[in-house]
């Protein structure tokens, strides 16, 4: 019982530090509650006053839709709140000497004792109210709420070590990203074929699910045909078996409430059971590779490569960051929001191509502007160099390796990747939208020299605007700013988009040329172009270097404090 | 003919000071470790041990007259400092999403070794680490040992002239322990210099050549090891640590914690 007791009352300490730890948490986190348990009750009064008051109220659905919709409410809690460290984590009581039914026991308290429970505390009054005929009844009703509610907390509780499970591991990381992606891409490709395409408006994507979406209705049927024999509507089979149908139709209700709870209660108390026995992990286990020794040693040595003839310090600074590139989510999700811009890029070129309206001409200095387009959508990947390192920049910064060779080392690889796209999407999108061949010529010259413009100003934004990326709560990554504030804020853009200002007098050539219509002037125009690029390119790293040199120990502090 | 090599310290620190908005962590200390010591830097927690050795590293702005790593002013000269030395911080900051042979790969390189004779090097530490088998693993991945001796064969693989030890045996185990004390030691007599912080003052004992003891951001004791040793007293190092950093130290009888 003094168990109990202690961890209740370290439940609640640790709940309520949570959410106190920062004032603006606090309220916003009290808001939250407030708002879902004012729903959750405003909710059952709407239920008791249409029970009450309407002679041929549905009781059935309107009892069972109530309870689902509370269940899920409950059930939706724990999810936006995995952080189990942060109010109190199970794993951690392993090390006292507690039997595995005394574990399982927390597990539940520990679902019972939370904004859940107040939520449901809001859902069972009014419910109450509404339905008991009689003092028996309501005792029945109040039974059986109850036992919906041990169902919906060993729910809950099962779904948030799932959850924690399944955050830990990167292989469901990986496959979150790309369903991500993939409803992100196909979102713009939407958007922008709905904003571009033919009639100009959503008709066509509505004809598009109209084909190719089957009847809801259909799938609607088959859904609540399910949900009838789940336990939210079995406590209104139940009840209202009770109070109309008679005791063997209660009874059978009933006994698939129970078998729903008992079933639950079952696959929660053997998860508990496994992660008291050491069997569940909440983190994921490395996979060991055996032969990794010789495996490094076979390598072959760069030498005969190109690679080979570059300094040291850059190749190992572009391999780092070309690992990071497949390994970091954070990396992955931001490249996800470049394609996202391609999808709809494409979708607009697909939709102008569809449209038919104007003269190829005309097409071609649309198309000319949305390459201008993707090129400004990489810049935020250049703008913070040092921010994913954090810490580990200390790392760097205590080698001696020329720091033109740390800022070209973490650009050049971005600078491939995107003009590698980037000009691929391009010559696509020049191909198929049948746009003449020195416009595409023309794109292609503008998103050679876009990138290295950005990277060049995205060098100068990161030494004076680091934004430290450190790992928060789930290792999710949060950003912290050297400063705070709306200045910085405002300066921190507006230096960030200096490098698409810097690329204009390269697309004024680039325009130049595409107007002229003449291969005659591509190679002085080029070639002038190129120039531009290269000197102002050299003069900003030059700029950089000095300034990382004057602020190496300030970002260094800052990184390394950026935690605290 | 004189070596002018003679006249310079390994390290010389002169009026160091460092604050963190009010709070002086170190305060104004002045220190020679002359080349091929295994000099300890000993002090309680927050005494600025870590600070100190921070600056030295460049990674910390500070206040001061002159600091110099072999020779080589930081002021004028910090990278030809940073290719001098090596680092181990207490709590290594890696990076995680490397694997070990690729972080060693990266840091070789940022010292500017690589091809063949940096394979080599890597393989030589991973080995020497016990760490050859797991070092396909994610550093994240790593336990708390295994990222010390990785940080450590970082702080090695380009061989350095002076070295910067913070706290290196925490969290080690005690043959890897034992291990690295006897190539630590090997290092000094080829002419490395060590410039070892802790805590542990069996491990100082043992392992260094000098000392001193810094408390509250302060240089408060400064001495060769061979003469505590042979002091007549018969105080140990603990004990002078204890007379000059100030710690209390209580009493009463601990048995009573004990007692039902």
């Amino acid at each position: 019982m003094s168990r109990l007791k202690q961890f209740l009352r370290i439940k609640w300490l640790l709940t309520l530090r949570t959410y106190t730890r920062r004032k603006w948490e606090g309220v916003l986190a009290l808001a939250t509650i407030a708002i879902v348990a004012l729903s959750a009750l405003l909710f059952g009064f709407v239920t008791l006053f249409a029970a009450r008051s309407i002679a041929e109220a549905p009781l059935r659905p309107l009892l069972s839709t109530t309870l689902w919709l509370a269940t899920a409410l409950l059930l939706l809690l724990p999810t936006l709140h995995l952080d189990i460290a942060g109010s109190l984590d199970l794993s951690q009581m392993l090390i006292y000497p507690l039997g595995a039914r005394d574990f399982l026991l927390l597990a539940l308290v520990d679902g019972a004792v939370s904004p859940s429970g107040v939520i449901m505390l809001a859902v069972i009054v009014p419910l109450t109210l509404a339905f008991a005929r009689d003092a028996l009844g309501g005792l029945v009703f109040i039974i059986l709420l109850l036992l919906l509610f041990s169902f919906v907390v060993s729910l809950s509780q099962l779904i948030a070590v799932v959850a924690m499970r399944l955050k830990a591991s990167r292989r469901f990381v990986n496959l979150f990203l790309a369903a991500f992606a993939i409803l992100v891409i196909g979102g713009q490709f939407l958007a922008g074929y709905s904003g571009w395409g033919r009639g100009g408006s959503d008709q066509q994507v509505a004809r598009l699910f109209a084909e190719h979406i089957p009847d809801l209705r259909l799938f609607w049927q088959h859904f609540t045909a399910v949900m009838h024999f789940t336990p939210p509507a079995a406590v209104a089979e139940s009840y209202l078996g009770w109070v109309d149908l008679g005791v063997g139709h209660f009874l059978l209700w009933l006994l698939i409430l129970l078998a729903g709870a008992g079933l639950t209660l079952g696959a929660t108390g053997f998860v508990y059971f496994r992660l008291f026995k050491g069997e569940l992990a909440l983190a994921e286990s490395p996979r060991v590779r055996k032969g990794a020794r010789a495996r490094f040693a076979r390598k072959t040595a760069y030498s005969g490569s190109l690679i080979h003839w570059l300094p040291a310090g850059l190749v190992a600074t572009m391999r780092k960051e070309w690992r990071y590139l497949w390994r970091e989510p954070y990396i992955k999700t931001q490249l996800i929001h470049v394609l996202a811009a391609y999808a709809y890029l494409a979708a607009m070129l697909i939709g102008l191509a569809q449209k038919g309206g104007g003269d190829s001409f005309s097409r071609g200095w649309i198309y000319l502007g949305i390459v201008y387009f993707l090129g400004m959508f990489t810049a935020q990947r250049f703008a913070n160099k040092f921010g994913l390192d954090a810490e580990a920049i200390e790392v760097t910064l205590v080698t001696p390796i020329p720091r033109w060779q740390v800022l070209m080392g973490k650009g050049l690889p971005y600078i491939l990747l995107f003009a590698l796209t980037n000009g691929v999407a391009a010559l696509l999108g020049g191909v198929l939208f049948h746009i003449s061949p020195l416009f595409i010529f023309c794109a292609g010259v503008l998103v050679v020299a876009h990138c290295p413009l950005v990277d060049a100003v995205g060098n100068l934004v990161s030494i004076y605007f680091p934004v430290a990326l450190i790992p928060g709560r789930g290792r999710r990554l949060r950003p912290v700013r050297q400063q705070q504030g709306c200045l910085f804020l405002l300066l921190h853009g507006l230096a960030l988009n200096a490098g698409h200002l810097l690329t204009l007098p390269v697309a004024g050539l680039i325009a130049l040329l595409a107007w002229s219509g003449s291969w005659l002037l591509a190679a002085p125009l080029v070639a002038l172009a190129v120039a531009y690029v290269y000197f102002v390119a050299r003069w900003l790293l030059r700029l950089s270097v000095r300034s990382l040199a004057a602020r190496e120990p300030q970002i260094a502090t800052f990184m390394l404090t950026a935690n605290r | 003919m004189e070596n002018p090599e003679a006249h310079k310290q390994a390290v010389l620190i002169s009026h160091l000071t460092k604050k963190y908005g009010k709070v002086t962590a170190v305060d104004n200390i002045s220190l020679q470790v002359p080349y091929g010591e295994f000099f300890g830097y000993l002090g309680t927690n927050g005494a600025g041990k870590t600070t100190t050795i921070k600056v030295l590293a460049g990674l910390l702005p500070a206040t001061y007259e002159r600091i110099e790593i072999d020779g080589v002013s930081l002021k004028s000269e910090p990278l030809s400092v940073k290719a001098r030395i090596g680092l181990m911080p207490e709590e290594p900051h890696l990076y995680e999403r490397l694997n070990g042979y690729e972080f060693l790969e990266f840091v070789g390189g940022m010292y500017g070794l690589d091809g063949s004779p940096l394979r080599r090097r890597v393989l030589e530490l991973m080995d020497l680490m016990d760490l050859a088998e797991s070092g396909a693993k994610l550093i994240i991945d790593y336990s708390k040992g295994m990222r010390k001796k990785i940080a450590l064969a970082a702080a090695i693989i380009h061989q350095p002239r002076v070295l910067f030890l913070d706290e290196p045996f925490a969290g080690i185990d005690t043959v890897t322990a034992h291990r690295l004390k006897d190539i630590l030691r090997a290092w000094v007599r080829a002419g490395v210099t060590i410039f070892f912080s802790s805590h542990i003052m069996e491990v100082v004992e043992k392992l260094c050549t000098s000392f001193a003891i810094i408390h509250q951001g302060r240089v408060v004791y400064q001495d060769v090891m061979a003469s505590v040793l042979a002091r007549q007293d018969g105080k140990s190092l603990e004990d002078i640590f204890i007379e000059v950093a100030g710690t209390t130290v209580r009493d009463e009888p601990t048995e009573a914690v004990f007692a039902d």
